[in-house]
């Protein structure tokens, strides 16, 4: 096909001007970026609480997650209402009382101590104070962690899921039953407390 | 014709023979100047900290003030995943309930002036709207989990939370960043133990140790993590 110069130079012309024109369209829009999707904890206009997480339906139950035995409920046989297991329904070795270490020094140090003696950085420096704070040592110090060292290990996993009242029914330690998801790993941690408290380390 | 004929003539012309040359120059390096100093300019201003929310001075306005890393991390040397407890089994580190703050603010400061939309969001049961800091686009499926698996820390991302009053970003999170990593991981590898230390600083022999954490966490090869499907899908 013979061309004429005129006519080569028109369809260049054109193919920059089609070239220009796509960059132009292609960089203007950002719906691809924003796109009309729930991210986790997005807010949104649809809902009334302007959230796009919602709750559970009260009652709702995982599908792993049934109450029904020891490891679940801390409580002979399943039974809410039944006696504390006495024994860690897990079998216990050295990758689970690690496991519970990493667990108690995430969760459970800034108030009970790195150590188990209950002065943890956060409550610590409150106990002295008005507002009296005493989260018990876990190891034998006083009248109440001599009592928790006899407490059956169903009651700290019972203590670890639902939190702890007062005698006015304050919660003076709130559930960590949402933050430590895993059954197991509240069984670890348990196993590990009750390791310090048969090595108790050194009283300063 | 006369001479003065001919210099009327001359006067005539507005521009003469020599301005061609500026119409010329205007045309072949004045256009392409302008339009090399434009997109100089474009260029520096799509990646510029200001508009990339980089750096304190572009942190965003919390509710309340925010929340003060410094103090709660830097301070209290409280962990992570106390409150981002999503981070080591989800795609999202997850911003804590309130409930998470008023476990320790039922009893600590509770009179505090400061801490007043905490027990408001608490006792009415509305959830305080923070803002997004590191939001990266919708076709990006970044997952938390693999990489603190892996071996990538808070930090590497995240920078120092402890010195941090106010989270701002310390990373512009481009593309190219992204793949900075995914092309040579061992950079940026820490061995699991200091995964949540928001101050580890890489040793002096970081490539060679990021080598050995590479086979160990068993990362998958560059053609493999810089495979499109990786981050989009």
């Amino acid at each position: 096909m013979q061309l004429s110069m005129t006519s080569l130079r028109r369809i260049v012309a054109r193919v920059i001007m089609l070239g220009l024109f796509g960059l132009a369209i292609s960089a203007c829009h950002l719906d691809m970026y924003d796109q009309p999707k729930y991210t986790p904890l997005a807010a949104s206009d649809f809902f009334k609480d302007g959230a796009s997480a919602r709750r559970l339906v009260d009652g709702t139950v995982s599908r792993t997650g049934l109450k029904i035995d020891e490891r679940t409920t801390g409580h002979v046989g399943g039974d809410p209402a039944g006696e504390y297991v006495t024994t860690n329904p897990i079998s216990i070795n050295e990758g689970v009382l690690a496991r519970g270490q990493e667990r108690y020094k995430i969760y459970c140090s800034m108030c009970h101590g790195v150590n188990g003696d209950g002065k943890g950085i956060v409550a610590g420096p409150y106990s002295q104070g008005p507002l009296k704070l005493k989260p018990p040592a876990l190891f034998y110090v006083n009248q109440l962690s001599a009592e928790l060292q006899k407490a059956p290990d169903g009651y700290y996993f019972n203590i670890i899921s639902h939190g702890k009242q007062n005698a006015q029914g304050d919660y003076t330690m709130f559930q960590y039953a949402s933050r430590i998801q895993n059954v197991d790993d509240r069984w670890a941690i348990i196993a590990y407390i009750r390791e310090m408290q048969k090595n108790p380390p050194a009283q300063k | 014709m006369s001479i003065q004929s001919v210099e009327r003539y001359q006067m005539a012309q507005v521009f003469n023979r020599r301005t061609n040359k500026i119409v010329r120059l205007s045309i072949f390096v004045g256009i392409p100047l302008v339009l090399a100093l434009l997109s100089t300019a474009w260029w520096y201003y799509t990646r510029s900290d200001w508009i990339r929310d980089v750096g304190p001075a572009n942190a965003k306005v919390q509710p309340g003030g925010g929340y003060s890393h410094q103090l709660h991390v830097g301070g209290l040397k409280l962990d992570c995943r106390y409150c981002h407890t999503g981070v080591e089994i989800s795609s999202s580190a997850n911003i804590p309930p309130i409930e998470t703050c008023m476990g320790c603010h039922s009893q600590v400061l509770t009179k505090s002036a400061k801490l007043e939309f905490i027990r408001n969001s608490y006792a009415k049961d509305v959830a305080v709207q923070w803002n997004k800091v590191h939001d990266v686009p919708k076709f990006v499926y970044f997952n938390h989990s693999i990489h603190v698996a892996k071996g990538v820390g808070c930090s590497t991302c995240h920078g120092n939370l402890a010195t941090m009053p106010v989270v701002y970003k310390t990373q512009a999170l481009f593309m190219s960043w992204c793949l900075n990593c995914h092309r040579n991981p061992e950079q940026f590898l820490r061995p699991k133990s200091e995964i949540f230390n928001p101050a580890w600083q890489p040793p002096a022999d970081q490539i060679a140790q990021g080598l050995i954490l590479k086979q160990q966490y068993n990362i998958r090869s560059k053609l493999q993590l810089t495979n499109c499907s990786i981050c989009h899908r």
